[in-house]
């Protein structure tokens, strides 16, 4: 098979960038490691657990007892082993997301056939072909072994290698019916990061029409699997560090107070640097729900017909929006993107977007060294980059969702715009 | 068709719950979020209570007993002292009237000595309950009225009534000071005395501007503890006490003087003039240190002259010579200096032995100046006992329980009045528990302090009135009511505004259609040709 | 090796019998020549105050200290305030060192329940007192030293815990000048105008490369059985002066403090100088006037020679020194331990703070390290390097206590056995962190001060150190006192560090942006859900002109 190359080029190019001199500044760049998943805290956090010093009474460890508990053995037993380790899992969610989007193809293909009836006469043409869809997975695989998002990711070894192989077994769990295994990886990935948990509604949706039978009960058991896998996983924690729950304050009350300014690409360092404290606390809900909340119901009884659609929208929502992104979750959603080749054609603004990612994830390092090593710029310029590239990410995927709901238009009315032989246009309204 | 329909009414109906859910989450969840966590925490205070206090209402209610031989002389008695006491507002007196029995008439008129006269009354009622006094006829008297360091005092007959009124009105009860305590601005009595408080830090200053010319035996602090000590000892119910003693070494002011010779045992006198007086305690303060004491310090310096300026002697304000055994002076609200002239003989053998009683004593008077006991003017035909010790005649101890009571209780109101009325106008200051706390214990004083006084119990009303002045004032200085003070507030909304208009605009306009289907009518009109 | 903890537990214990009546007062001055170039001036007045506990009566101590004591329930108290950097290397060893800037440690009694509350309290009195800003002093920068800093007062044996009422907390951007000089001389009982106290002139003192000002207050037995002790007050203040700012190697009282001395305070029981003349032999000089006599002293291996002058009450006096030969080369021996610390890295992104120790002596010695980072510079553990190595064999005990933003400081304590004639470096990184526009300082990019590491060591040799013992108070009490060990506590320089800034400019600006990106989404999103896609007419706009018209015609219709 003609992956095997392309697993092994990936594999032997992260491999390569760990062990440059270039390691060191990579997994300290601000753009590939925050506080939540640096490697540097993890090291930190293992040494204190290691020497009998709670890792949760400062302030520099952020992730679950879990993953304390998990590096702490790895680190102690195969330290020489890890970067091995980290390119392994990275190939491994690469392979499940080839997985998870071959299933994803064969259900629009059953989608498409059953909906064949609705279609115009002159929208047959727009249906994708059987090879078209075939080519899909292949691309979804190279799309995240050699975006550049997500080699960075991998080289500089922070643990959103991890959360992105939870969030693709989840992912491809609810694609093939094992629910089991949909809701133990997508409670894993919450109890590692909080936003995943809106996952939980598209993975529901899957679930429910993958396994045939009444929905409803379908979703109940969905979500008692989740919120049964997830205490069970607080649980765990808490006995992890002798009983006690103060590590909750550490990893969900970080992700969601947002105490720590550091800079990275998303929207919350600098609003919350130059907030005055009386509104401070209402920013902070505004945003989170803004983040969690605001979109979940409005979007699945949009797209509940589409949860794949929905489960991509919701991954990108969350990235953009969240307290601490990084560019290993940026390159996550950007992987899913090619599921949606087939909306391509009608997506306007492909170019500004293409254009706004290169030109951003250039400027992002030179005006951070600007500022901080040069002192010739200010925090204003690494902003404004953090900015455009905000904007450029959510224009990506208004426009991707524009681009949806204009073929099933045209799928369904065809593609004259014409009403009584007046030129028109689609608007909304 | 039918199938298309149904499909586009439950799209339909799918985007109206899409669209209810923003307006859930944005005005249900959102509205109420803002209003909890921009709200400036203000605890409720009882405002109306507050603004209805009246300052000038204010009275305390005392009992007199008038103890004559017969009916007609106590009627009489008891009859001018209520049309007397009738014109002041402040003090109500309470006047009972009762006719001595027979064999306490004979023993009165029996003894000789007065204080043995007091024994007797004393044996006989009360008189060491506060906030009474007994008004007993004795026909043995010298002059007309005689008074005592006990709570009685002595009339000889119905003529000697207007003597008795004067007596009581100025040496007993002085309503005009009581009137000065409750009034805003600050009349002579109040000048000179210090402010209320719950306790004052008593400071013996030894001040020895040469110490290697001469040596000074004074034990200050036996001096103290034995001699203010006893005094204050009465003043337990007022305020707590603490009494401390230094010496201030090498602390040297120059008065600016020249030798004045006269005829006496020195041959000399340095005058120390009126102006240069109040630049002595300019001195005394940078060395003395009280702003460490977290209470008021009562400062009472010893100043020994040294030899080549000894005997200072004070002039006052007209530049005539203070002759007194004592050379002393007062500053009100601050303390009083006492300056302690060796002898020929003593500078000669470089040790200065200063008379303790003679010093102590002027301190005491001048301590009893500083918290609130007046002088006692003559008045003719009244006898007043001279004090034989330090401690305070009884009667003085209740005039200070009224006086202080009257102060705090009206200090503390215009204190909650000011307090509320600036709370009440700047919105965003933050009112916290504490400070809530306080203010509701101040105002529940000054009821209960208000009653205690209308009853007469005038110590349970100085301990609520003390209550009440103290959780004003800590309230008045609370630090934390500056918060927020200076956010303006039209600023606010250049903070709002970014996010929330942009993110409500399509949400309350979409809030129309919302209802329209909610009601099952159509949304959009349907054109017809 | 022997435990620091143990020695001074057993040494304050036996703190020596002072039978006094009444209040005790004695100044006392020591002069050192610390070749080449600079001039050592120390003086100490001491005050034994006996007498009860709540010193409400004072006779010659001050009465404002004492109510701190007693209101505050503190057993011993050390406050200094310090410009300048005292330069071990070439220096030798003060008397008593002192951070850069105000240091502040206590110790309460063992009843205090509360201790941060009285903490925080007594900083704020003394803050008041001496016109300091020590109530800058806060649980985010107060830590409780585990093994740095023992009491050297007398404390009874049933104190059991007693770090966990020590407190400690330095503000290195603190300066000191005359308005904490003039209350700290109201202290005294001469003041300013008698005794030794009227030398020190702000004008001339403030004019020095290091100088120092301080209180410590501690408990001394009084009695052979200790069942009752006084309170010791020690004032000192250190100078160390440059010959080339006084533009002469002749130095003398004058020209150190613009007068000479005026006699002795009348109330001092002993008023004395010593001058250190060790340094004779090498750069002689002749003092004038003769001294009064000249004391030998042989301690731990180091002889040093002093010459005492007893000041007595009356006469003016000016001693000096001339010196015979100037130009002379000079040969630095360093002390047996000197240390350096200092920041690394470039950028205002990570950094490191390295200290390195030099035992210059032929056997080990033990050292205590106490960092004390500041919150908002997080050390990481887990960088700790010994002479880079990461498990390293020097540490024989380590304590640290990780930080928290805003709430407290970062604490790390060393136990290491430096190794005879070697440096030793320790080194710790740290990073950055992102500061709320808020808790910048006025001038923000003038950089953050980053406090002295304190360094104790129980010296093996008495070589360069002038410090008192531990049971002595006056000077005399260093002659011949020889002892196993010889404590000191160092305190390294401190650092500074440049933290990135946000732009101060821009609070509504930043909010007027970044909501318009989440808008931006939400706008979109909102038509999406809540809209359907139908086709419309494209209708040809119509010009104003033809609005316009269209009315008229209407109206005429």
């Amino acid at each position: 098979m003609n992956l095997i190359p392309k697993y092994l080029v990936a594999c032997l190019g992260r491999y390569w960038l760990i062990h440059t001199d270039y390691w060191q500044t990579i997994s300290n760049r601000v753009e590939v490691a925050t506080p939540l998943n640096s490697w540097k805290r993890l090291i930190e956090g293992v040494y204190l657990y290691d020497h009998g010093i709670n890792p949760y009474e400062g302030d520099s460890f952020h992730e679950s007892p879990i993953m304390l508990i998990l590096f702490h053995f790895l680190l102690k037993k195969v330290p020489y082993l890890l970067p091995v380790i980290f390119v392994l899992l990275d190939a491994l969610t690469a392979h499940i997301l080839y997985k998870a989007s071959k299933s994803f193809i064969r259900i629009f293909k059953e989608s498409q056939e059953s909906g064949k009836g609705q279609i115009a006469e002159d929208s047959i043409t727009m249906l994708v072909t059987e090879s078209q869809l075939d080519e899909v997975p292949i691309y979804v695989l190279s799309m995240y072994l050699f975006n550049p998002y997500s080699f960075l990711n991998c080289a500089g070894m922070t643990t959103t290698v991890i959360q992105n192989l939870l969030l693709a077994v989840s992912l491809w769990g609810a694609a093939s019916g094992h629910r089991a295994l949909a809701c133990v990886f997508i409670a894993l990935a919450t109890h590692q990061a909080l936003y995943p948990i809106l996952l939980v509604v598209p993975i529901s949706i899957l679930l429910a029409n993958v396994n045939q039978g009444c929905n409803k009960c379908s979703y109940i058991r969905t979500l008692l699997g989740f919120v049964l896998c997830w205490g069970f996983c607080i649980f765990i924690s808490a006995f992890i560090m002798d009983g006690s729950y103060d590590y909750i304050y550490n990893t969900y009350g970080f992700i969601l107070t947002v105490p720590d300014l550091k800079p990275n690409i998303g929207l919350f360092w600098y609003f919350f640097t130059e907030m005055f404290e009386h509104f401070r606390l209402l920013f902070v809900c505004a945003f989170q729900i803004n983040a969690l909340a605001l979109y979940v119901v409005p979007l699945t009884l949009r797209f509940h017909k589409e949860p794949v659609l929905l489960a991509t929208v919701l991954i990108a929502l969350s990235t953009i929006f969240r307290s601490y992104p990084c560019v290993g979750d940026v390159g996550f959603y950007l992987a899913l993107l090619p599921l949606w080749k087939h909306l391509f054609s009608f997506m306007q603004q492909k170019f500004i977007v293409g254009c706004a990612f290169l030109i951003t994830s250039a400027l992002g390092p030179t005006v951070w060294h600007l500022w901080i090593y040069s002192g010739s710029a200010n925090a204003n310029f690494f902003f404004g980059v953090t900015l455009s590239f905000a904007t450029a990410q959510i224009f990506l995927i208004t426009d991707l969702l524009f681009a949806h709901i204009k073929r099933e238009f045209t799928l369904k009315n065809g593609s004259s715009r014409q009403v009584d032989g007046k030129p028109a246009k689609l608007v909304l309204r | 068709m039918s199938k298309q329909d149904s499909k586009s009414i439950a799209d339909e109906a799918n985007r109206m719950w899409a669209s209810a859910s923003f307006v859930g989450v944005l005005i249900v969840i959102g509205l109420p979020l803002w209003w909890k966590t921009t709200e400036v925490y203000r605890v409720a205070l009882p405002y109306d209570e507050i603004n209805a206090f009246n300052t000038e209402s204010h009275h305390i209610t005392t009992d007199i007993t008038v103890l004559a031989n017969d009916e007609l002389t106590a009627a009489t008695i008891a009859e001018l002292l209520k049309k007397e006491f009738e014109q002041y507002d402040v003090i109500k007196l309470n006047i009972k009237q009762q006719i001595l029995s027979e064999d306490l008439q004979q023993t009165l008129d029996a003894v000789a000595e007065e204080q043995e006269a007091l024994e007797e009354v004393a044996a006989t009622f009360d008189t060491s309950l506060h906030n009474a006094f007994y008004v007993v006829q004795r026909k043995q008297l010298f002059q007309d009225v005689w008074v005592g360091t006990e709570r009685v005092a002595f009339f000889r007959d119905t003529k000697a009534a207007p003597t008795l009124i004067e007596a009581l009105k100025s040496w007993i009860y002085e309503p005009s000071v009581l009137h000065g305590a409750r009034s805003e601005t600050a009349d002579a009595a109040r000048q000179v005395r210090f402010p209320s408080g719950e306790g004052f830090h008593v400071v013996l200053s030894v001040v020895h501007p040469k110490p290697q010319a001469m040596k000074v035996d004074f034990d200050a602090a036996e001096a103290v503890e034995d001699y203010i000590g006893s005094f204050v000892d009465e003043l337990t119910d007022l305020h707590n006490f603490t009494l401390k003693s230094q010496w201030l070494h090498l602390l040297e002011f120059n008065f600016q003087t020249n030798e004045v010779p006269e005829a006496s045992l020195w041959g000399r006198h340095f005058p120390a003039r009126y102006e240069r007086l109040p630049l002595l305690l300019t001195r005394l303060e940078e060395r003395a240190a009280t702003h460490v004491s977290d209470r008021p310090a009562l400062n009472l310096a010893l100043y020994v002259a040294p030899c080549d300026v000894a005997p200072l002697a004070m002039y006052d304000a007209d530049n005539n010579r203070v002759m007194s055994a004592v050379q002393a002076f007062m500053s009100p609200k601050w303390g009083g200096v006492v300056l302690g002239n060796p002898t020929k003989e003593e500078c000669e053998q470089k040790l200065y032995t200063p008379d303790v009683k003679l010093i102590m004593g002027t301190f005491i008077s001048q301590l009893r100046k500083l918290l609130g006991i007046t002088d006692k003017e003559l008045i003719h035909l009244a006898h007043l006992e001279p004090l034989r010790s330090v401690v305070p005649r009884r009667w003085e101890l209740d005039s200070l329980l009224r006086i202080r009571t009257l102060e705090q209780v009206t200090s503390a109101e215009r204190s909650l009045k000011s307090l509320a009325k600036l709370l009440g106008e700047i919105s965003n200051i933050v009112i916290n528990d504490e400070v809530g706390a306080s203010i509701n214990q101040a105002v529940a004083s000054i009821h209960s302090a208000r009653r205690l006084m209308t009853e007469g119990e005038l110590l349970a009303a100085h301990h609520h009135a003390q209550q009440a002045f103290l959780a004003a004032d800590s309230a008045f200085m609370e630090p934390s009511l500056l918060a927020l003070l200076y956010f303006p507030d039209d600023q606010k909304y250049a903070i709002y505004i970014p996010l929330f208009l942009p993110v409500m605009f399509p949400v309350i306009l979409s809030l129309k259609n919302l209802l329209l289907w909610l009601r099952g009518k159509p949304l959009h009109k349907e054109k017809t040709d | 090796m022997l435990n620091l903890r143990l020695l001074l537990f057993s040494v304050a214990f036996l703190s020596p019998i002072l039978q006094i009546k009444g209040d005790d007062f004695k100044e006392e001055m020591f002069i050192k020549p610390l070749p080449p170039s600079h001039l050592y001036v120390y003086f100490q007045f001491l005050t034994l105050a006996n007498g009860e506990e709540s010193f409400e009566h004072s006779h010659l101590a001050p009465r404002s200290l004492g109510e701190i004591v007693s209101r505050y329930q503190v057993e011993e108290l050390h406050l200094t305030l310090t410009e300048g950097q005292w330069k071990h290397n070439t220096w030798g060893y003060p008397v008593l060192d002192a951070a850069p800037g105000a240091e502040l440690y206590a110790w309460f009694a063992p009843d205090v329940v509360d201790v941060d509350t009285q903490w925080k309290k007594l900083s704020s009195t003394l803050s008041g007192l001496f016109c300091a800003s020590l109530n800058f002093i806060e649980n985010m920068n107060t830590v409780s030293p585990k093994m740095a800093l023992w009491p050297t007062g007398a404390y009874s044996k049933s104190h059991q815990n007693i770090t966990s009422q020590l407190r400690y907390a330095s503000l290195p951007r603190e300066i000191v000048c005359t308005e904490n000089l003039t209350p700290w001389k109201k202290l005294l009982p001469c003041e300013s105008s008698h005794g030794f106290s009227s030398l020190l002139n702000s004008r001339m003192i403030h004019n020095t490369n290091y100088h120092s000002i301080g209180v410590h207050i501690r408990r001394m037995c009084s009695g052979s059985n200790c069942l009752d002790t006084s309170l010791e007050i020690k004032q000192t203040v250190a100078l160390v002066y440059d010959f080339k700012i006084l533009n002469t190697m002749d130095w003398s009282l004058r020209k150190l403090f613009g007068q000479g001395l005026p006699g002795a305070c009348p109330l001092s029981s002993s008023s004395r100088i010593y001058v250190d003349i060790t340094s004779n032999s090498s750069y002689p000089f002749k003092l004038l006037p003769e001294p009064n006599s000249i004391m030998f002293s042989h301690r731990g291996g180091s002889k040093t020679e002093l010459a005492v002058y007893e000041i007595n009450h009356s006469n003016m006096m000016n001693i000096g020194a001339k010196y015979e030969m100037r130009n002379k080369i000079f040969v630095n021996i360093p002390p047996p331990l000197t240390f350096n610390r200092y920041v690394l890295g470039y950028g205002k992104e990570f950094g490191g703070i390295v200290t390195e120790l030099s035992n210059n002596y032929w056997a080990p010695i033990d050292v205590v390290l106490l960092e004390n980072a500041p919150w908002w510079l997080p050390i990481q553990l887990s960088t700790l390097r010994i002479n880079g190595e990461a498990e390293s064999k020097l540490i024989m005990s380590q304590y640290y206590s990780p930080g928290r933003s805003r709430q407290k400081p970062y604490h790390l304590e060393l136990l290491l056995k430096l190794p005879p004639k070697s440096t030793t470096t320790v080194t710790i990184d740290f990073e950055f962190v992102f500061l709320k526009w808020q808790e910048y300082p006025p001038d923000a990019n003038h950089g953050f001060y980053v406090g002295s590491a304190l360094l104790s060591a129980n010296l093996p040799t008495a070589k360069n150190y002038t410090s008192l013992p531990i049971t002595g108070s006056t000077f005399d009490s260093i002659v011949n006192a020889s002892k196993p060990w010889y404590p000191i506590v160092f305190r390294t320089n401190g650092g500074m560090v440049s933290l990135p800034t946000p732009d101060f400019s821009m609070p509504y600006n930043v909010i007027c942006l970044a909501c318009t990106v989440v808008a931006l989404a939400f706008g979109p999103l909102n038509n999406i859900c809540t809209k359907e896609v139908v086709l419309k007419i494209i209708v040809v706009p119509v010009s104003l002109r033809q609005k316009i018209f269209n009315i008229f015609k209407k109206k005429k219709d």
